[in-house]
């Protein structure tokens, strides 16, 4: 029967993958166990360089968009809800939509979009170009060296980044409830406390550690996937972000099953 | 005073990605202290030869020992991190493109340990001696190939492996470069605990005293006696 050996070899190409995964993850993982004085030295600038290109250059975009998010959010339910008194509902909406769910998912998307592309395309080149050979030839632990730093980064970047744009959101809405609905910053913000919880704050730092660490592994991995030609290059850029995504979601999908459900 | 390393291979079979065979059932046996010089026509596969040995490509089947050390089937040089130091001069690339000269020679240096003050008196003298000195904080691209190609010999310099690789190491070499490499070559080969392993045009073989000369042709290796 065709369709059994269709579904075997697909269940069977994806463990394979999850399994890749893993070893990436535990790689990186010993790499940072075996960290010594010396190769952080060396290791140090490059996972500051990725904190400055994820979280420092994305701050404004991520910012921005965050901003929308918030006024656009308001500014729809208020028109939906205006028969039912749409202020007490201010702080409910900003936290349970924005702050939750769709927050941490926009951030998780604009790094993926900035950040997991630049990452696969970079290695991919760097494959191409023998220059994670070079590495591995002279006993530099390319996982301990590239791929260490992204991870941390992508973590410790995207848990920031996902703040500064709960942070925007919620100005912008306030900004949109003081315009329609002239509501004092007071209410506001009782609003907004009231209607979040603590775990709130704890989904957000772990969300942005596997948000963050979904992305950078699988960013390296397609990039390192690459065999012999620079066409490989824009074609593993595009797994590399259409996996990000789906495993940004399906996680999501995830947390809200295991927590909120 | 380091154990002597010995370097063995026995059916190895690789495949490029486009399914063309460049390893058909490949075997070599090099005992510790070999010099090997591979050569074959053009497109026969020297250089994935070469870094299949070495463990940094994996090949399809088969088995490669490096001083008791199973490379493949398993991590490749990954197996050999903080065991025998292993030392690659590629024929292109194999230079972190976002570093300086500097960074990249330093790089692996750090990794090894070497005391940070160790590792600028190394680098000062390495550079000047191949004279790379004045390039010393440019990038790999800003460099011509006769630069790009000393500074992965200034690399083996540094490192001082115990066994080394070399992918077409006298090309793009001439003049007093290329004495500087010949004179580097001989050193090393003067040195019997060190393996040598060096892939290129035929007519270079001799710069390899007492090389075994094989020529890799149609995926295997066929022995070819000794060079002068």
């Amino acid at each position: 029967m065709p369709w059994i050996a269709s579904l075997g070899a697909a269940v069977r190409h994806f463990l394979e993958y999850a399994g890749d995964l893993a070893h990436l993850a535990w790689r990186a993982l010993a790499g940072l166990l075996r960290l010594d004085g010396a190769r952080a030295r060396a290791v140090g600038p490059v996972l500051k360089a990725q904190l400055r290109f994820t979280g420092e250059q994305g701050l404004w975009l991520v910012a921005g968009a965050g901003g929308i998010l918030g006024a656009v959010t308001l500014l729809q339910a208020y028109a939906q809800l205006a028969a039912f008194g749409p202020g007490q509902y201010t702080g409910l909406l900003l936290s349970a939509v924005i702050l939750r769910e769709l927050g941490p998912v926009l951030a998780a998307v604009l790094v993926i979009g900035r950040s997991g592309t630049a990452i696969a395309a970079e290695f991919a080149t760097m494959r191409l170009g023998e220059e994670i050979e070079g590495l591995e030839a002279h006993g530099v632990d390319p996982a301990q060296y590239l791929i260490l730093p992204r991870l941390l980064g992508a973590m410790a970047s995207l848990f920031a980044l996902m703040v500064f744009l709960d942070a925007a959101a919620l100005l912008a809405g306030y900004a949109i409830a003081k315009l329609r609905l002239g509501m004092p910053w007071d209410l506001f913000w009782t609003q907004v406390r009231a209607s979040l919880a603590l775990r709130d704050f704890g989904l957000t730092a772990l969300k942005g550690g596997v948000f963050g660490a979904l992305i950078a592994l699988q960013a390296c991995y397609f990039g390192l996937s690459v065999k012999a030609s620079q066409t490989e290059v824009p074609q593993v850029v595009t797994k590399a972000v259409v996996a990000a995504l789906v495993s940004v979601f399906v996680a999501d999908g995830l947390f809200v099953a295991l927590l909120y459900a | 005073m380091p154990e002597p390393l010995a370097l063995s291979a026995s059916g190895l079979r690789l495949a490029a990605p486009d399914g063309r065979t460049i390893l058909r059932d490949a075997s070599l046996e090099l005992p510790a202290g070999a010099r090997a010089w591979i050569e074959g026509p053009p497109g026969s596969g020297k250089r994935a030869l070469l870094k299949v040995l070495a463990g940094l490509l994996a090949p399809q089947a088969g088995e490669v020992r490096l001083g008791g050390v199973r490379l493949w089937p398993g991590d490749g040089a990954g197996q050999l991190r903080g065991r025998p130091r292993l030392g690659f001069a590629f024929a292109q690339g194999g230079l972190l493109s976002n570093l300086s000269l500097r960074e990249n020679l330093a790089l692996p240096l750090r990794f090894a340990g070497r005391a940070p003050r160790q590792v600028e008196d190394d680098l000062a003298a390495a550079l000047a001696r191949y004279g790379l000195a004045d390039q010393a904080d440019l990038r790999p691209h800003a460099l011509g190939p006769r630069s790009r190609r000393l500074i992965q010999w200034a690399r083996l310099d540094l490192l001082d492996p115990e066994v080394i690789f070399l992918s077409e190491p006298f090309a793009d070499l001439d003049g007093p470069a290329l004495e500087l490499a010949i004179e580097a070559l001989a050193r090393w080969a003067g040195d019997p605990s060190r393996l040598l392993v060096a892939a290129g045009d035929p007519a270079q073989a001799s710069r390899l005293p007492g090389a075994r000369r094989l020529r890799l042709e149609a995926g295997t290796l066929h022995p070819l006696g000794s060079a002068p």
